[in-house]
């Protein structure tokens, strides 16, 4: 496909009908948190856009991020990238390598200088030079500043490069920085999650291709469409916190009735993403669907926060100490202290029975 | 047609607004089920609620998409899956046909130019 074609023109090339786009569009228009009667105008300008070269990056990474977006088949994130949008450089997708994988760095960098579309994934190490994740004998930090420099927008993908991440959790020895606190003088598109939701990634490309311009943003730089509400705004789990229902260990009575995690330690008030609503694995579920709090992955310092298990109102969550410290005590001194462990957690499991029926007697 | 649930009381009201638009301008409307933050539950509810109608549409177009209506005339649920089959969209379409239903213009000039083409062919064996 030459870059000069419109997407319509390739599209209609490859035989794919005007419903198709219709129906892509739809679900462009509900990702986007668009009124669905956008679906038509999504589609026009779509069929009117031409290739976007997109220069991908890598820095301190564990993959996770390009493995959820290449893997995600809805709304089709791989036909976005390889169809709508000119995926010119990739370490780990592209078959060149080495100094020909370098040179076709520079190229594409050289021939859409100022028109392409940066993404990172990943933190940059700053501290001692860089040298925790050199590049071809260059830093991580001299590549983001040459080529966010030419780039139209710079795309944060994934916690790590949004803010840090994991490669920031104290001590943090690289001195891994987020990309927004290293680029100076363009706009950069925080994505954050870890991983982030597939078709956020989608929705922010489309807007782009569709409207000509980068969604709009909220404080930390992520797009409002996505990150405007809390995942306990959008939990349709909300209702039982309003009523005071909480699950008080992972599987009583209230967690098999689906009511709230609040108090064992969902982060899902004070995290902003769109895992409610837009789920995951082709909408399947997410997180809190499947019995499990929110860790709250797509805020800054989600690692640094304390326990995953502790509430947010400070309580202590289950009594997970008293459980692990017995089951511990087991496993060092025998089948004798093992079977005592065993009790110990069915004390624990009859204590919290009781607290859980006497709150069941007084409501 | 009533429910004990605020949510679904909502949305019915919602429809309510939308058919009556329909019908008074000819503008159709939709709502959009997914980005709602529905239990799976209040989304088997909703779709009990409002029936079967008498017209069921499969559409293949980069996976299916079922378009069905409801026991309310004008009244439409539509679902898009991708080529695997997920689910990518699902809304409520008031109109008299969802609009991705009908062949468009260019479509249809298309089709002219193929069978004209052939008339042309034929003429000229």
């Amino acid at each position: 496909m030459s870059q000069k074609d419109t997407l319509g023109q390739e599209l209609s090339r490859r035989g794919i009908s005007r419903r198709a786009l219709l129906k892509f569009a739809a679900a462009a228009a509900t990702s986007l948190a668009l009124p669905p009667s956008f679906a038509p105008a999504i589609a026009e300008e779509l069929s009117k856009a031409r290739r976007q070269s997109l220069i991908w990056l890598s820095f301190q990474d564990c993959t996770g991020c390009l493995e959820a977006l290449t893997r995600s088949e809805a709304p089709g994130i791989e036909r976005l990238i390889f169809d709508f949008v000119s995926l010119d450089y990739q370490e780990t997708l592209m078959a060149a390598a080495g100094t020909a994988a370098e040179d076709v760095l520079k190229a594409v960098a050289q021939e859409n200088r100022g028109n392409y579309l940066l993404a990172v994934d990943g933190s940059v190490p700053v501290a001692d030079n860089g040298v925790y994740s050199m590049i071809g004998g260059r830093s991580p930090m001299a590549i983001l500043s040459e080529l966010a420099e030419g780039a139209a927008a710079v795309l944060a993908i994934g916690t790590c490069a949004a803010y840090g991440g994991i490669p920031k959790a104290a001590p943090n020895p690289t001195g891994a920085a987020g990309i927004g606190a290293l680029v100076g003088g363009k706009p950069v598109v925080n994505i954050p999650g870890c991983p982030p939701i597939p078709e956020v990634l989608t929705g922010v490309l489309v807007n782009f291709l569709t409207f000509g311009k980068l969604p709009d943003l909220d404080a930390q730089g992520r797009p409002l469409a996505y990150f405007g509400t809390t995942i306990h705004d959008q939990c349709y789990r909300r209702p039982y916190y309003d009523q005071g229902k909480f699950a008080k260990s992972f599987d009583d009575a209230g967690a098999r009735q689906g009511w709230c995690l609040f108090e064992l330690g969902c982060k899902g008030p004070t995290t902003h993403n769109a895992c409610a609503s837009l789920k995951w694995n082709g909408g399947t579920s997410f997180p809190i669907q499947s019995g499990h709090g929110c860790l709250g992955c797509s805020e800054p310092d989600f690692w640094d926060k304390g326990s995953f298990y502790t509430s947010l109102s400070g309580g202590e969550g289950p009594p997970w100490g008293a459980v692990a410290g017995a089951a511990a005590g087991g496993v060092a001194i025998g089948g004798a202290a093992a079977f005592a462990a065993r009790r110990a957690r069915a004390s624990v499991e009859r204590q919290l029975a009781q607290e859980w029926k006497a709150q069941e007697d007084e409501a | 047609m009533q429910s004990d649930d605020p949510f679904l009381q909502a949305l019915l009201a919602e429809l309510r607004m939308l058919l009556a638009q329909l019908l008074e301008s000819g503008e159709s409307g939709q709502i959009d089920l997914l980005r709602l933050p529905m239990a799976p539950a209040q989304t088997e509810a909703l779709r009990a609620l409002l029936g079967q109608g008498e017209i069921v549409i499969t559409l293949e177009a980069e996976g299916p998409s079922r378009i069905e209506e409801t026991r309310l005339s004008g009244v439409w649920w539509v679902e898009h899956h991708d080529r695997a089959g997920h689910l990518v969209a699902r809304l409520l379409e008031v109109a008299a046909v969802p609009e991705i239903v009908p062949a468009a213009a260019p479509d249809i000039g298309a089709s002219l130019g193929v069978l004209s083409g052939e008339d042309a062919g034929k003429a000229e064996t």
